[in-house]
């Protein structure tokens, strides 16, 4: 444990040396977050990100469904088979979802 | 009463799909084809599809109610999109599906069924659309979960078939809650 933390420190300090900014040691880069749609279901169905990560989906069933943002967040999305999409997360926020086509499939991005 | 013989209907139908539809001469092969064969199901699985297309159909030219008119829209677009899948694995396995009296025997039951559908106005022909919704579902899906996937050889057959079963089973699910809107 202790080695670990005298590595990353070592390696900090490199990176300082080097003249990178120090922001960069300490906030995480953007993320892609992956949301399969199978078994008519989104999964995972509850996706904790940050400000700036991309989301992206994929349809995993064989019938097209549709990824709509409660509250119009986003233009609506059909999916078909094997198509996926993505989406960039400005803001903090809850930002619910749900396919049109079959209604009772429903998910959420928690940013934060 | 008509409900009961409606029932019925679909219950004498599906003894027939899961005893099978082959037709045997030799008692010792018989024991091995009780159920029907790859290119029987696929041809069973597709009319059944078709048929739901169909009736989908026929409810978007009738009904005026939303509900109704969504869940329409709704089998049209999925059955399409399993039957399409279906044609390509029967492209690519180079295979022809093969009418059977079982096919012949649901297309039947379906022309009994639009002819009497069609006649229909108003709430009277959607609680009709409904009601054959679900019981069409149930019987399909039994068919499929209960003979199709076990007699099925063809791995791929078998996932598609699979991948149908959820497909109609969700449907299953919406028909149910459309019954309760329009009863
Ligand atoms: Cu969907």
């Amino acid at each position: 444990m202790f080695r670990t933390l005298m590595i990353t420190v070592l390696s900090l300090v490199v990176i300082g040396e080097a003249g990178a900014p120090w922001e960069l040691a300490t906030a995480s880069p953007p993320r892609l977050h992956l949301i399969e749609i199978q078994a008519f279901r989104f999964m995972p169905q509850q996706t904790i990100v940050a400000p700036g990560d991309r989301i992206r989906w994929v349809n995993r069933d064989i019938v097209p469904h549709t990824v709509t943002a409660e509250g119009g967040v986003w233009l609506p999305r059909i999916l078909s088979e094997g198509e996926s999409w993505e989406f960039a997360v400005e803001a903090g926020g809850f930002y619910a979802y749900f396919c049109e086509f079959h209604p009772h499939m429903k998910g959420w991005l928690e940013a934060h | 009463m008509n409900t009961i013989t409606k029932s019925l209907g679909y219950l004498a139908l599906a003894s027939t799909v899961l005893v099978g539809c082959v037709t045997v001469t030799d008692p010792a092969k018989a024991e091995k084809d009780k159920g029907p064969n790859d290119l029987e199901i696929a041809h069973i699985a597709y009319t059944a599809g078709n048929i739901d297309i169909r009736y989908a159909h026929l409810a978007l030219a009738i009904s005026e109610n939303p509900e109704i008119r969504q869940f329409a829209e709704l089998m049209v677009r999925d059955h399409t999109a399993v039957n399409n899948k279906a044609l390509a694995l029967v492209s690519k396995l180079q295979i022809t599906p093969q009418d059977n009296p079982t096919s012949q025997q649901l297309s039947q039951r379906a022309n009994d069924i639009r002819n009497e559908l069609a006649q229909l106005r108003g709430d009277a022909f959607d609680k009709r659309y409904a009601a054959n919704e679900l019981e069409y579902h149930k019987f399909v899906n039994n068919a499929v979960e209960n003979a199709f996937i076990p007699n099925a050889k063809n791995e791929e057959l078998k996932s598609l078939l699979s991948a149908a079963l959820q497909t109609f089973k969700a449907h299953e699910g919406h028909a149910s809650s459309m019954n309760k809107k329009v009863s």
